[in-house]
């Protein structure tokens, strides 16, 4: 029971990760795509292969893998 | 350097991360009602979790930045830093010492010197270390509202103010568990916000092998030009690379400083304590990646002419960070930038907490008070080490030469205590008054050795056989010098003196039969097991880049 209630804790900790990397995979991804619809490009180095698309992307699937591997944890601490 | 100018996404990603390091602070505050809540983390950190935070607790922006100037400047050589200079000790740390400091059940480091010393030495050590802390933590403040003022603009005072009554908040509230939650998340802001600026340099060159291309010789080796002083850039040959920065510097840090070894006393058991430093051992060696990286593809696009020189060498990471990324992402760099001064902080403020409360005030002030006493102390002291580091910063924007203090600070107080513990740990004639003369011996040598030559009065000479060399490798030598002071001293006072009792030895110094055995478990859960791999990928990179 006790080793449940600390995996349940450390578990919060990886989906308030997987939350944030998904947050800001989404914001990332959102802007750059909003900068190529409206065709105005930024002035940095290398803005051709659109990396805050590549990289928004990227964060948003890695902060899925977080919440979806360690919601079980939470799960099991509730029950 | 030319300014970055930060846009409303870049804004909202910072205003994110305020929110969840608060986030963190309001959702620990149910669990941490006791003293083992509030000071070690409730003890129910898993060993990756613990592992993290221990890296993270040294991974602060100022490191970063500092160490990616090194690179620029010293090239490769700079990875020392990260693998000889820290990987050796960890393991050490987590194979050898935690059994004793786990097992022993303290709260901080001077506890395990009361328990198996006296109360003088560690008075004398907590004295040192509170005071070593909180100037790092002001220090580490300062140096952030100076970079975030010349990078984004931002103006020092808000900068200063609103990232410490942030850290105030987030740690009364939840305590060390707060601390370490707050330096996992850094660690993966870190992570995804500078990584892509190296690997953007790449992209930009074609390969690393053209990177490579593009410097001399001496920038890509660790060993092959450190016979002889003159031989490399950094001005320090292999000796003083193995015993200063290897030896004392490294174990004087990594096994005895109270800021990381904090993080393993928050671990579930003794195995997640032993696997913390692993763990650790294995980001810090993937670390030079993005941190030496970085270095080589900013002296590259310098060499190149693609970035203009820069002004001083610790610019590199944020003219990367300022040439490759667009807004967004400029956004989470300066989000990675500031997790990192931030959660140092935190990390040094809530080990100084700790240590004033158990090592000072309930041995000297108030002895058996209520548990909840304690932690009611524990969150005045927060506040009053924040409110310390703030008038610390205050000193140093008045003083900017205090930031090459900061340096020496850790061979005044880590080299000697280093020394103090492998003997106290490993050596059962070892007794109070032969650790505590050589560690005051110690600590005063190291102090005063680093006043005369940082006031030329005396050669560099006389520390570092040689007239001309570096600071750096001065500072290995006074390391290795004051260690082997401390050493000598301790053992000579010992044997003067009766031997300690044998009751007061047990479970504090070594036995063979005290080393914990998982041979009931299997192969991957063994810390041993994951400290030879560790060992042999050191060993593998240090060939590579030989």
């Amino acid at each position: 029971m006790e080793l449940e209630q600390k995996k349940h804790s450390g578990a919060m900790l990886w989906i308030l990760i997987g939350y944030i990397l998904m947050i800001y995979g989404i914001l990332i991804f959102g802007y750059g795509l909003y900068h190529l619809v409206i065709k105005r490009p930024f002035h940095t180095a290398l803005a051709n292969i659109h990396p805050d698309m590549v990289w928004g992307i990227i964060m948003l699937i890695i902060g899925f893998l977080f919440y979806i591997f360690n919601r079980k944890h939470i799960v099991e601490g509730k029950k | 350097m030319a300014i970055a100018h930060l846009k409303l996404i870049d804004w909202l990603i910072i205003i994110i991360y305020f929110a969840f390091v608060l986030g963190i602070g309001f959702y620990l505050k149910r669990q941490t009602k006791t003293t083992k809540d509030f000071f070690l983390a409730g003890r129910r950190n898993s060993a990756w979790l613990a592992g993290l935070a221990f890296l993270s607790a040294n991974m602060g922006a100022l490191e970063l930045l500092g160490m990616s100037g090194q690179a620029y400047k010293y090239g490769i050589l700079t990875a020392h830093f990260y693998l000889i200079g820290a990987v050796p000790a960890m393991l050490f740390l987590g194979i050898f010492m935690m059994p004793f400091y786990y097992s022993s059940r303290i709260h901080s480091v001077p506890g395990y010197l009361d328990l198996r010393f006296n109360n003088q030495t560690r008075t004398l050590n907590a004295i040192g270390f509170a005071i070593m802390t909180l100037l790092v933590s002001g220090i580490n403040l300062y140096a952030m509202a100076l970079v975030l003022n010349a990078f984004v603009g931002w103006n020092m005072n808000i900068c200063m103010w609103v990232s410490s009554a942030t850290i105030a908040v987030y740690i009364v509230l939840g305590g060390l568990g707060s601390a370490i939650y707050s330096e996992v998340l850094q660690f993966f802001l870190i992570w995804f916000g500078l990584l892509l600026a190296v690997v953007m340099g790449i992209i930009d060159f074609g390969s690393w092998s053209t990177i490579k291309a593009h410097l001399a010789s001496s920038y890509l080796h660790l060993w092959s030009n450190t016979a002889t002083t003159v031989s490399n850039p950094m001005l320090v040959n292999w000796f003083g690379i193995v015993m200063g920065l290897g030896f004392v510097l490294s174990f004087g840090y990594w096994t005895t400083d109270f800021l990381v070894v904090q993080r393993t006393f928050s671990a579930r058991d003794l195995r997640s304590a032993q696997m913390t430093p692993m763990i650790a051992a294995f980001f810090k060696m993937a670390l030079p990646f993005v941190v030496v990286g970085a270095g080589l593809v900013a002296l590259v696009l310098v060499q190149t002419h693609q970035i203009s020189p820069l002004k001083k060498p610790d610019d590199a990471l944020l003219v990367l960070l300022h040439h490759y990324y667009p807004a967004g992402l400029l956004g989470l760099g300066v989000t990675a930038l500031l997790a990192g001064f931030m959660s140092g902080q935190a990390g040094n403020v809530s080990a100084f907490n700790t240590v004033f409360t158990y090592d000072l005030y309930r041995h000297y002030i108030v002895k058996n008070a209520s548990d909840h006493h304690y932690v009611v102390v524990g969150k005045i002291m927060t506040i009053v080490g924040i409110l310390i580091s703030i008038m610390t910063a205050y000193w140093a924007m008045t003083m900017p030469s205090i930031m090459e203090y900061m340096q020496a600070l850790f061979s005044i107080v880590n080299a000697p205590l280093f020394a103090t513990i492998l003997l106290g740990m490993f050596w059962r004639r070892i007794n109070g008054t032969g650790a505590f003369w050589g560690l005051l011996v110690g600590m005063v040598t190291s102090a005063i050795t680093f006043l005369l030559v940082r006031y030329h009065i005396l050669s560099p000479a006389v520390v570092a056989f040689n007239p001309h060399a570096s600071p750096m490798a001065v500072n290995f030598w006074r390391a290795i010098w004051v260690w082997i002071i401390t050493f000598s001293l301790t053992i000579i006072i010992s044997y003067m003196t009766p031997p300690p009792e044998e009751k007061r030895l047990q479970g504090l110094v070594y036995k063979r039969s005290m080393m914990p055995n998982y041979k009931q478990l299997a192969w991957y859960k063994r810390p041993v097991i994951w400290a030879i791999i560790a060992f042999i990928i050191l060993l593998v990179l240090n060939i590579i880049y030989w």
